[in-house]
């Protein structure tokens, strides 16, 4: 998955009726649309939860470093949270 | 679907045993080696809605399960447990706030009062509530109120002839079902559901406050939940139920007390005599004792509860729902007891017919036979029981 088909100029927003949930330990996506159930990493239910439309991708990588105990460098970062939400984009999980 | 014995032969060996384990909570670490075992013993346990008791309870050193036959649907299973499970907190919450009283049971139950730590391990297919404090009518209203839909219009004559009523979670995402089931009675010990006692014992000792029965009761109401439903198809994961609430239990005299206020003595020993031969699980000798369980079960009991046949998909069972009627009658207790059941099933009063049928339906003759059609259809598998909560009428959304 590359970066530019995570539309990297843009402020990834979830879809307001995508459900996010916390199950035994992982965490899913359910997609009312087309039924789906998407099982996440941590690092992209941490990306998902910060795709509220008003943060870019670097914006959102960011964040995740301050969050994290001992955050790899930025741009492994980056690179994760672009990845993500390249892979949420190609679910139609996105506005 | 995978795992089903269509011609109605037992599993084999190795599947049986491996279910044996996960029912009793003794989960082997990992499936089978050879592909049809695994492929056989997959099937089994989401027929029975055992794949995520056997994942959460695994252990040893295998690593996990990670195949997507394993991971898709116990993920899935999962995902829809806590959707239920929020739909109770939300129903029960609602139900306090409107003046009632309620408990939840079974699954939901279950996990709340910690019997199941990870909710992951109880696949849910609805929400159990017992509620108490007003009329039925005033709990539905309640729950319509706070986004619950009823699966058909509710009719206050219903309180009299039926013990229970469903409800869906308007809020639930689409393409997912998620059910309350709201009680006013429960008549598990009973074939026909009527007016059988208001339920008070099962209130008498119950964490009010924590929404839960007594764990005397709430065992002795999974024991006659699983013997009713033999005549539908065997509720195995009750059987793990049971296994994982015994430890809870600390009154024996109590539980003794109860079955025999419900009339569920015989039934109780039945399906403990079961736990213990069938499961391979060493009951507590003062529970064993004062329900004074026998230490050879009868011959009839062996009949009704042996875990090959249990394991059979209904559908591969060649007689079906009459064959768990048998089994639920062979069980139930005495013939003069059986025979009394059965005549109120086959005859039930005229008032019970006309509150079933509603006011707007024909003379007594015609609902009789309407009733009588009815239940033969249901023996012939043509349709839901005519006599259990929502499926008495052939529920448009097919849900029946």
């Amino acid at each position: 998955m590359t970066e530019a088909t995570a539309h990297p100029d843009s402020l990834p927003q979830a879809r307001a009726d995508v459900v996010f949930r916390s199950v035994s330990g992982d965490w899913v996506l359910y997609d009312p649309r087309t039924q789906d159930l998407h099982v996440l990493n941590v690092t992209a239910a941490a990306v998902w939860l910060c795709c509220d439309g008003t943060l870019d991708l670097d914006a959102i990588a960011r964040h995740l470093v301050e969050e994290m105990e001992e955050a790899p460098a930025f741009e492994v970062v980056r690179e994760d949270v672009a990845e993500a939400v390249a892979r949420f984009r190609a679910d139609g999980l996105l506005e | 679907m995978e795992g089903r014995a269509a011609d109605g032969r037992d599993p084999s060996g190795t599947a049986t045993a491996f279910c044996r384990e996960v029912l009793a909570g003794r989960a082997p670490s990992r499936l089978p080696d050879g592909t049809a075992e695994r492929t056989e013993v997959l099937g089994l346990l989401r027929l029975h809605r055992l794949l995520g008791l056997w994942v959460v309870e695994r252990r040893g050193p295998d690593p996990g399960p990670s195949g997507a036959d394993v991971r898709g649907p116990m993920v899935q299973q999962a995902f829809h447990a806590g959707l239920v499970l929020e739909a109770a907190d939300r129903a029960m919450a609602a139900l306090r706030a409107g003046g009632l009283e309620v408990l939840s049971f079974k699954g939901v139950g279950l996990v709340r009062c910690g019997v199941y730590v990870d909710p992951a391990a109880r696949a849910l297919g609805d929400a159990d509530l017992l509620v108490r404090g007003g009329p039925a009518g005033q709990a539905v209203q309640v729950l319509e109120a706070a986004g619950f839909e009823p699966w058909v219009p509710w009719d206050p004559g219903r309180e009299a002839w039926l013990p229970a009523f469903s409800l869906s979670d308007a809020t639930a995402p689409d393409g997912v079902e998620v059910t309350v089931d709201l009680h006013w009675r429960i008549p598990y010990g009973s074939y026909r559901s009527g007016a059988e006692g208001d339920g008070a014992e099962l209130w008498a000792d119950a964490d009010r406050e924590g929404g839960s029965l007594s764990p005397e009761a709430h065992a002795l109401l999974l024991a006659e939940h699983f013997v009713r439903h033999l005549r539908v198809v065997p509720h195995l994961i009750g059987l793990a139920d049971l296994v994982r609430l015994l430890p809870h239990v600390r009154d024996p005299a109590r539980l003794r007390a109860l079955a025999g206020t419900r009339r569920s003595t015989r039934p109780m020993r039945a399906v403990l005599g079961c736990v213990r031969d069938e499961l391979g699980v060493d009951l507590d000798p003062d529970l064993a004792q004062v329900l004074e369980v026998p230490a050879r079960r009868s011959r009839r009991e062996v009949r009704a509860l042996r875990l090959g046949a249990m394991l059979q998909p209904a559908g591969g069972r060649r007689e079906g729902r009459i064959e768990g009627l048998v089994g639920q009658a062979l069980l139930q207790g005495s013939p003069g007891d059986f025979l009394r059941e059965l005549a109120r099933v086959v005859y039930p009063p005229a008032d019970w017919l006309a509150r079933r049928a509603g006011p707007e339906t024909g003379g007594a003759l015609r609902r009789r036979f309407g009733y009588w059609r009815d239940l033969i259809r249901w023996a012939l598998g043509r349709r839901g029981s005519p006599l259990s909560p929502n499926q008495e009428f052939e529920d448009p959304a097919g849900r029946s």
